[in-house]
């Protein structure tokens, strides 16, 4: 396993790149879902953080809130885009108003392509 | 000669012409006065009998949903009878004893529901106890003639309940709700991130699983009331969709003991609160929505969790899970955020304050 605590840094602040109000699942369900989170920022940063090896910091805070079909959309669609190793080590969270929020995540990740 | 004696000619049979021409104008001009006169008192008698067709229905003495569910439901299907047979509904509050926000808007999704609309009207009359009234009042459910349950403006006054539906997520009616109580519990906006939660949970339950079409999306409605007294804000969150326990694709285990009658309703609306049984997709990631709410309410982000869905009701904080005689149509989420019990969870752990 790679050793990624001492990468270089790259951060996505949810509430000031994204919305205050993050919404539903998917685009057909409401505005700011999760699907367009992840096609417009999440996606692209992450690859970005994975061509130039550095760790990426997901800002979760400033939110009004999230509900799980936005944050399993968002990062259960990454990883099933991507191997769940490869994110978890890519990826760390930043969240002091919800720190639940991290370990939720963190299980999307992971059974992102059980069925 | 020939020339003059012809122009005499013309003009005697443009004269005749004329003549039919005016006798037509003026028998058709009369025969559209008759059939005007005739639809005229048509229309007279089709409202009149319309008008007879009044059917006054007496609320329960206490319009309560989350206290009496049961009187409500059996009301709101008398209404809904009613008004299928193309008759005018009068719903009756003036001797109602207790009135508390749900169940006004029970009533305001029952009348606005298409089904409800097609065929009937649904009016109403104002409680005579001047609080309840004034709590109607605040509703904003008066408009233009009498009472008209359709969706208006706040009475900014008190703005005690602030409603908006929908069929779709609507982030920004979740925030909206929220910030309107928090200046009213609090006097400034707050964020209630467990409230917001909810609230985006609840619309997603709706739109994905209040209509077993998946073409078809349900229409929700979302309420909070600020008691100025007693500061708690009151929130409820309505669809009349299919319910929580009809939209569930149980397993094969499960629906034997149901048909077994070794297990019921309640036992399952709890099952899927805590997450043991699943969404009806069968993917293990969907399905999260209410047991989220559930983990909420446990972080105690808001109190008094109440839950109807089809013949279940869920006073969640007293776990209180009972079958009704009559099934509610469709689901009912109640909470409360009390400004007393806010301020005493952020003077014991810092870290609640949201």
């Amino acid at each position: 396993m790679i050793n990624t605590m001492n990468l270089p840094q790259m951060m996505v602040r949810i509430a000031s790149e994204f919305s205050e109000t993050p919404g539903p699942r998917s685009r057909d369900e409401g505005d700011y879902s999760g699907q367009q989170f992840l096609e417009e920022i999440l996606k692209p940063r992450f690859e970005e953080a994975k061509n130039t090896k550095q760790k990426l910091i997901v800002d979760l805070d400033g939110t009004d809130g999230y509900a799980t079909s936005f944050l399993e959309s968002a990062f259960g669609g990454l990883a099933r885009i991507y191997e769940s190793r490869e994110i978890l080590e890519t990826m760390a969270f930043k969240s002091n108003e919800e720190p639940y929020l991290e370990m939720e995540i963190k299980q999307y990740i992971k059974e992102a392509r059980k069925t | 000669m020939r020339k003059i004696k012809s122009h005499q000619k013309y003009n005697e049979s443009q004269r005749q012409k004329n003549k039919k021409r005016l006798k037509r104008k003026l028998s058709h001009k009369k025969r559209l006065e008759n059939w005007k006169n005739e639809l005229k008192d048509n229309f007279s008698e089709i409202y009149k009998n319309y008008r007879l067709e009044e059917v006054k229905v007496k609320s329960p003495e206490n319009l309560s949903l989350i206290q009496e569910p049961e009187k409500v439901i059996d009301y709101l299907e008398k209404i809904e009878n009613i008004s299928s047979e193309r008759k005018t509904v009068l719903c009756d509050l003036s001797d109602i004893e207790g009135l508390t926000s749900d169940a006004i808007i029970a009533i305001i999704a029952l009348s606005n529901d298409p089904k409800v609309k097609r065929n009937g009207r649904i009016v109403g009359n104002v409680p005579k106890n001047q609080k309840l009234a004034d709590k109607f009042y605040d509703s904003g459910i008066f408009g233009e003639q009498r009472i008209k349950f359709a969706d208006g403006a706040i009475r900014q006054a008190h703005g005690a309940i602030f409603r908006k539906h929908n069929t779709q997520v609507k982030a920004d009616v979740a925030s909206a709700l929220i910030k309107f109580s928090t200046e009213k519990l609090f006097g400034e906006p707050l964020k209630l991130k467990g409230v917001y939660t909810t609230l985006i949970e609840c619309m997603n339950n709706t739109i994905n699983h209040a209509t077993l079409d998946e073409d078809d999306r349900e229409v929700w409605w979302a309420t909070v009331y600020f008691d100025e007294e007693r500061k708690i804000a009151f929130f409820n969150f309505l669809d009349n969709g299919v319910g929580i326990l009809e939209s569930l694709d149980l397993k094969w285990h499960n629906n034997i003991k149901l048909k077994a009658g070794l297990k019921d309703n309640s036992q399952i609306l709890r099952e899927v609160l805590e997450g043991k049984i699943g969404s009806r997709i069968g993917l293990s990631y969907r399905g999260k929505g209410l047991p989220e709410i559930y983990k909420r309410f446990k972080r105690e982000q808001f109190s008094r969790l109440i839950i109807i869905a089809n013949n279940v009701f869920a006073d969640v904080e007293k776990d209180d899970f009972r079958i009704l005689n009559k099934p509610f149509k469709g689901t009912f989420f109640h909470w409360e955020i009390s400004y007393d019990k806010y301020n005493e969870l952020a003077a014991n752990d810092g870290s609640h304050s949201e």
